[in-house]
């Protein structure tokens, strides 16, 4: 293994050690309430939709809502101020404190603030800064970074904190539990506020017809230090900024059930500063608050630091809807193992991390985790404003490609692969997203093929050059492919003349090179329930290139793809997908590489073989021509659906077939396997896709599972669960299909 | 919904340990979309002086899960109790 990618695999197994439980416990829990909690809302969906347009209108004219916030705020009697960058809010901020003489800041939870790493440049100033949000200031006690955009201190355990806080205070009782822990922060942060002169607040939006600042809190600290202090700076990205109070509705109903799975949070505190309420003294207890003089200043830093950049990126955009959930790192298997300090960069982190680190920082920082998105797409439905998440980690990765080094030229790969894409690239990326002509070759010469690829030299290269882990078994290629045998057997055995409906079996990479089987299966599946089938040669989806950021070879695949089934879908024919990453390449991606009328058309005629042979017997067709749990070596199943399929709402029509055919399901808890494609066979990432896959172990090793026949949609869970149970997998349509000689 | 007002009702409804909350019954409203329908115009003509033109959505106690577990009673409130009147008038 090279270098940098041992190094890489270090830390990851390093952060997996001491941090991954915590994180894991932590992030699962936040996402099984995702789904409980929005289960409670009818109007889920249009709630997203409503969000979406929101910000997508209010970024679309920011400026003249920067110019109608600011009319509001200082009618209001404060000072709006838009920063340009990091060093220009840092001096803002601190030349507030400086005029007020403070001594003291506190401050509630901002990761904007985090970004501009305010909290150095006031202590460099000599200004003592004080987190009051709980698990901020574990942090800073700790002198740690967040791991998480929500809960900073996710990564740290209660034993953690109690050893932590004992070690460094010295409490008389040595505190142990979440409430003494609790009970002790608040006196000991009750005191620091009460003593602080300057209280700095983030917000969550900030409404341009009242000049109004919403905070989204359970603590109550950041309505703390908002109104102790005389002295009150928000600090905020300008995309932040939306038209009025009503349109916080939508945002109020989503941000908490989509980031902890709370319904609502204890409080949204909608602050329209300077704030009429009273100043306390704390010095003077029994003086009535009502008769201390409100002499209140208020100080909105609306940050753009990149942002109006961003706004101007067609690919990047979207980054800016982001309400900073954390439903992208909470239902991301590699950030449940992980965390954000591996799935993270300068400040942010999760899926949308990579969009906001490549605006704000730059492409050298996103490109340091930018790998942990498998493009898994576990994401897409979790966010309350539908940002494409995957695809901002593609665009980024194409980007990260491109400005490598082109010095790293290879003529010999340049020649030997197919792409569009640029001479600098890592050898790694190129080999899995050219991965048709490695599969073609495979076959070609197989089983040769497979015997010297796993041969110890072959795999000590592989591994050496290529970054592909020797602990992986390598996939078989199979010499007769789906259809060369679909060919030999003389066609479809149903006549077009005397089917009820024709379609196309779309012979996906693995499908036609690897797991052949699964092909022949869809083939008499299909023809058993009276359809005509056809196996053309159609191109590779562009799958394996987009995954690894080729963006532009992608394109080049979806037009071949579309070309060769165009004719078939204008004759009527259905096309039948068994590989779910491709049958989301049609529904998803296609939508960017076609013109809107050719994706709609393929997509609309476009089936996953279980979702296919579903809606066949929901027509009539009879299903005592499939074969049924009464002829299987097990009536039970456990079943892996596709990360993708889940999030294209496929996963329910398998199971309903196989519960028609007299199967018992169990279907798996976990978001992702783990394998994603090419990402469990790389050297620096082969333990951690190990890691992510150890729930869906440990559910299918369980005593509810045992016996059960395991299935599942993917290629690549196929092969997880494989090696994880060393036990024979099975893809679904396998167990419905007649039995055949061929 | 707790308005800032000059007599400092807001931090009335922090500080202490409990917080017990009376409101009459024809302030209840059924959903979130009905209370932005009320707040947005409150909080709008706010702007004209002496009038509140903040308020905080509470739903409960304070609570943090950020020391490992769920504990209520963070910096805020331990304890709040709502006390619903039904019918009769309220002095304001």
């Amino acid at each position: 293994m090279s270098e940098s990618r041992s190094a890489k695999a270090a830390e990851i197994r390093r952060l997996m050690r001491t941090e991954g439980d915590a994180v894991a416990r932590g992030t699962r829990g936040f996402n099984l309430g995702r789904y409980e909690s929005v289960a409670d809302l009818e109007d889920y969906e249009e709630l997203k939709d409503r969000a979406r347009e929101i910000k997508e209108d209010a970024i679309e004219r920011l400026p003249e809502l920067i110019d109608r916030l600011r009319e509001r705020v200082e009618e209001n009697g404060g000072t709006l101020y838009v920063a340009e960058d990091a060093a220009d809010a840092n001096r803002y901020v601190r030349r507030v404190a400086e005029d007020r003489g403070a001594g003291r800041l506190v401050k509630s939870k901002s990761m904007t603030t985090e970004e501009l790493d305010l909290n150095d440049h006031l202590e460099a100033a000599g200004i003592d800064v004080v987190e009051t949000d709980l698990g901020e200031w574990v942090l800073q006690v700790a002198d740690e970074s967040p791991s998480h955009i929500v809960a900073p201190a996710i990564h740290k355990s209660r034993e953690e904190i109690a050893a932590l806080f004992n070690e460094v205070f010295e409490p008389d009782e040595p505190l142990e539990t979440a409430a003494e822990l609790t009970a002790f922060a608040r006196d000991e942060l009750g005191e620091l506020i009460a003593g602080a002169d300057v209280g700095v607040t983030g917000a969550n939006f900030v409404t341009a017809d009242t000049g109004t600042i919403a905070l989204v809190t359970s603590e109550g600290n950041a309505r703390k230090t908002a109104v102790v202090p005389d002295t009150h700076v928000a600090v905020a990205g300008v995309e932040k900024v939306i038209p009025s109070v009503e349109d916080l509705r939508p945002f109020v109903e989503l941000i908490g059930r989509s980031g902890t799975g709370q319904d609502i949070t204890s409080y949204v505190s909608l602050l329209t500063p300077p704030v009429e309420s009273p100043t306390v003294d704390f010095d003077d207890p029994d003086a009535p608050m009502a008769d201390a003089a409100a002499e209140r200043d208020f100080h909105l830093v609306l940050v753009d630091n990149g942002r109006t950049a961003m706004c101007e990126d067609d690919q990047l955009r979207e980054t800016l809807y982001c309400i900073r959930c954390s439903a992208c790192s909470n239902s991301c298997g590699n950030f449940q193992s992980v965390g954000g300090h591996a799935f993270g960069g300068e400040t942010y982190s999760g899926g949308i991390a990579t969009g906001w680190e490549a605006g704000v920082e730059g492409l050298d920082t996103a490109a340091e985790f930018n790998d942990l998105c498998t493009g898994c797409t576990r994401c897409v439905n979790a966010c309350p404003v539908k940002i494409d998440i995957p695809w901002i980690n593609t665009v980024v990765r194409d980007r990260i490609n491109r400005g490598a080094d082109p010095s790293a030229f290879d003529p010999l790969v340049e020649g030997l692969t197919p792409d569009a894409e640029p001479a600098g690239m890592s050898l790694q990326k190129r080999f899995f997203g050219n991965f048709s002509t490695v599969a073609k070759l495979g076959s070609a010469t197989a089983p040769l093929s497979n015997w010297v690829a796993n041969t110890g030299p072959a795999r000590e290269l592989m591994e050496r050059t290529l970054g592909v882990d020797r602990r992986r078994d390598l996939p078989a290629f199979e010499r007769e492919t789906l259809r060369k045998w679909f060919d030999a057997r003389g066609g479809s055995r149903v006549p077009a003349a005397a089917a009820a409906r024709e379609a196309v079996v779309y012979p996906d990479l693995y499908t036609n090179h690897v797991q052949v089987d699964r092909g022949k299966a869809t083939v008499r599946a299909l023809e058993a329930l009276g359809v005509h089938v056809r196996v053309p040669a159609v191109a590779s989806s562009g799958r394996a290139p987009l995954s690894q950021g080729m963006v532009e070879t992608a394109e080049r695949h979806a037009r071949d793809v579309y070309g060769a089934l165009a004719e078939h879908v204008d004759a009527g024919r259905d096309v039948v997908v068994v590989e779910p990453s491709d049958l989301a390449m049609f529904e998803r991606e296609y939508a960017k590489f076609l013109p809107e009328t050719s994706h709609e058309r393929l997509a609309g005629s476009s089936y996953e073989a279980m979702e296919y042979v579903y809606g066949l017997l929901r027509n009539g067709a009879d299903a005592s021509a499939l074969r049924g749990a009464a002829d299987a070596e097990s009536a039970g199943v456990a079943y892996h659906s596709h990360c993708q399929q889940r999030t294209l709402g496929l996963e329910a029509h398998t199971v309903a077939v196989l519960e028609e055919l007299g199967y018992d399901v169990l279907t798996s808890e976990t978001e992702c396997c783990g394998m994603a494609g090419s990402f469990g066979y790389k050297a620096e990432y082969y333990e951690l896709s190990v890691d992510v896959g150890e729930p869906l172990r440990e559910q299918f090793t369980s005593p509810e599972a045992r016996g059960r026949t395991i299935a599942a949609s993917g290629t690549s869970c196929l092969e997880q669960l494989e090696s994880l149970l060393s036990r024979p997998t099975r893809h679904p349509i396998q167990l419905v299909a007649p039995r055949g000689g061929d | 919904m707790l308005e800032s007002t000059p007599d400092g009702a807001e931090q009335t409804s922090l500080f202490p340990d409990l917080h017990v909350a009376v409101l009459r019954a024809s302030d209840v409203l059924p959903d979130m979309g009905a209370a932005f329908e009320r707040l947005g115009p409150r909080l709008r003509e706010g702007r004209t002086p002496g009038a509140n033109r903040s308020a905080i959505i509470a739903t409960g106690p304070s609570a943090t899960a950020d020391m490992g577990a769920l504990v209520r009673g963070a910096h805020g409130p331990r304890e709040v109790h709502v006390v619903i009147l039904e019918g009769g008038e309220v002095d304001e």
